[in-house]
């Protein structure tokens, strides 16, 4: 129980840590209770003690006691500490399945809660306030440009071949203009361009919308 | 070969709450005990990654409490979870929504038969 006999001291706990004999202090900790943890055990619930970092002390605390429990019964039916990290998982897994629950659940607000959000969102909720709609307008702008250059290029050829000028449609490239038969050339392939550029950009966004909300379902799966 | 693994664990992922709800109306049990039995349904077995934080969230509803039975006879220290009145309310309403959805199945089931 060496961990937890510091560990209950509760609000002095930060300045355990912080003095420069913890470790060795918590080492004669728990040899003065007989019962020695594995290093790995040890290793990994000091791992998930600091992947819980935003949450409580005591929380945070209880957390790591409970699967401390559940270690020590699993080495009670001789379960080599190597299976039971196996059987645990990694610690940052199960850390985030903690992190996860409890964001998701209990509506209440704290500045932790907030902290956890963000780091949790700002991959995907924060920056889809920007990119999705970004992509989206952009995208559908692609493409609408896509449809009425060559649609201009017709015009502009058919008021050719007619033998008048089409005001206001023409095909400039900086100080060149084209002539009416290069214009169409030239429309047809940027509309083409643009229709596909729009479309590849709204590929891209729709892929990056399932992908922040299979994030989104994963976390709030996780209970 | 269809792939069943994703419905199932959908199903599993849905029920549970459920599951856990009804060995918690049997007795006072802790985390690693829940966890041993449900392993013994292929159907229900869950990870700690899913288990603890699930008892957590009951817990923060009130639908548990919990108290920390200290070492005995040289056991480790376990962390008991009582179903609390508000979780046999939810048990309950639970069991209810469970029979609506059984026979839906049934009847469904009735139909193509």
């Amino acid at each position: 129980m060496g961990t937890f006999a510091v560990c209950n001291i509760g609000t002095k706990r930060k300045e355990w840590v912080k003095h420069p004999h913890f470790r060795s202090e918590r080492v004669r900790a728990q040899k003065g209770l007989i019962e020695i943890m594995n290093t790995l055990l040890e290793t990994y619930l000091e791992q998930i003690d600091k992947y819980l970092k935003v949450m409580p002390i005591s929380e945070r605390a209880d957390i790591v006691k409970e699967i401390k429990s559940e270690m020590q019964e699993l080495e009670l039916q001789n379960v080599p500490p190597e299976k039971i990290i196996e059987r645990l998982g990694g610690p940052k897994e199960l850390a985030k399945a903690y992190l996860g629950g409890s964001i998701a659940k209990d509506s209440k607000f704290s500045w932790q809660k907030l902290g956890a959000l963000l780091v949790f969102y700002s991959m995907a909720g924060l920056s889809g306030m920007f990119v999705i709609p970004m992509a989206g307008v952009l995208s559908v702008g692609l493409m609408i440009s896509g449809i009425l250059a060559p649609v201009a290029g017709i015009l502009k050829f058919t008021g050719f071949l007619f033998g008048f000028q089409v005001p206001y449609v023409m095909f400039r490239f900086g100080s060149y203009e084209a002539g009416a038969p290069a214009a169409l050339l030239f429309s047809i392939l940027m509309g083409a361009l643009f229709l596909i550029a729009g479309k590849a950009l709204w590929n891209l966004m729709l892929g990056y919308i399932q992908k922040v909300s299979k994030k989104r379902k994963e976390l709030q799966s996780s209970l | 070969m269809p792939n069943i693994e994703d419905w199932k664990s959908q199903i599993k992922r849905g029920t549970l709450e459920y599951c856990i709800m009804l060995m918690m109306e049997q007795r006072p049990r802790y985390g690693y005990e829940i966890i041993s039995e449900l392993e013994k349904y292929p159907m229900l077995a869950a990870k700690e990654s899913t288990i603890y934080p699930l008892l957590r969230r009951l817990l923060k509803e009130g639908y548990l409490t919990s108290t920390w039975k200290e070492t005995t006879e040289g056991l480790p220290p376990r962390k008991y979870y009582t179903i609390t009145g508000k979780g046999k309310e939810y048990l309950d309403a639970m069991n209810g929504e469970w029979e609506h959805l059984l026979s839906a199945i049934s009847e469904l089931k009735g139909k193509n038969g």
